[in-house]
């Protein structure tokens, strides 16, 4: 078993995911949260998202490298789920920075909120709630064996994103 | 790896993606990138900031889909196309808990067991049939 101090980097990263998760929850129902809330968790979450793919860029890097090579087909379909997750989530978060009604205007900026903008960003983000069940999903086996690893308990196999099987 | 192609060139390749992706949307959609523009009254803390309306004697700015300043413009509050309205109005307590889980265990929930069962019974057990010659 690891040390409390191997643990560490390991339980920050499921800290930060289980964040995302919470945030992406606030952010369900603005008209539950509150617009201000919405807003502020929606900005914050951009940077937390590109950290979240820098952790995972050793595992892009390889999977990108061996695309046109023979990958298992739950690595190429984690692939194509993680980027599309990507590309919604960037359309959801400028989208949403474009019809601010709080944010952005405190910040001192007029943006257009058109009703294109509102369409795309609502399409945009139900997509991306919908997408984050599967990304969560084909990772599921992996966040209860680094849950049990993490919290010090004997692990049935070695604790490997699904998607890292190729390796 | 070295720790420059770890860790300091990925935010800016993630960062250039996230612009393509963005760039592409907008032109696709509206047929140009959007401009903004940094705010005047803002600059001479002219805006109320609560509603964004201006308040040196100014028209307001009327900002679709927010109730508050539109009603003060004097223009009709109405809501956006999803029938959000004024979402400066939010409810509290136990209730916005219950909503936000309910919701969320619909949207990310029912996708993700979905997804998980389908993980499970097509992927898994298809990585573990014996491999033919």
């Amino acid at each position: 078993m690891q040390s409390f101090w191997a643990r560490i980097p390991l339980a920050s990263r499921l800290v930060l995911d289980f964040g995302m998760l919470v945030a992406m929850i606030l952010l369900i129902d603005p008209r539950a949260s509150g617009i201000a809330v919405h807003e502020w968790v929606g900005i914050v979450i951009a940077p937390v998202l590109v950290f979240h793919v820098t952790l995972n860029w050793p595992w892009i890097v390889q999977v990108t490298r061996k695309l046109v090579q023979r990958l298992p087909l739950e690595t190429r379909i984690n692939s194509v789920l993680n980027s599309l997750l990507f590309i919604v989530m960037v359309i959801a978060i400028v989208s949403g920075v474009l019809i601010s009604q709080e944010a952005l205007p405190w910040m001192g900026f007029n943006v257009t909120g058109s009703y294109t903008w509102r369409g795309i960003h609502e399409v945009s983000s139900n997509f991306v709630l919908i997408i984050i069940g599967a990304h969560l999903a084909m990772h599921w086996q992996w966040i209860v064996r680094t849950v049990r690893r993490v919290a010090g308990m004997p692990t049935q196999r070695r604790n490997v994103r699904p998607a890292e099987a190729s390796r | 790896m070295t720790a420059f192609m770890r860790w300091i060139a990925p935010p800016f390749v993630i960062l250039a993606a996230a612009i393509v992706v963005f760039a592409v949307t907008s032109i696709g959609a509206t047929g140009s990138l959007p401009r903004g523009s940094i705010s005047q009254a803002r600059l001479t803390s002219e805006i109320a900031p609560a509603t964004g309306v201006r308040i040196s004697g100014q028209a307001p700015i009327a900002r679709t889909g927010n109730a508050n300043a539109n009603a003060t413009a004097g223009a009709i509050a109405r809501p956006g196309p999803s029938g959000r309205g004024n979402l400066s109005q939010s409810s509290s307590g136990i209730m916005v808990l219950v909503t936000l889980l309910t919701k969320s265990a619909l949207v990310i929930g029912v996708p993700g067991l979905a997804t998980y069962l389908a993980y499970v019974f097509f992927l898994q057990r298809r990585d573990e049939r014996p491999v033919l010659a």
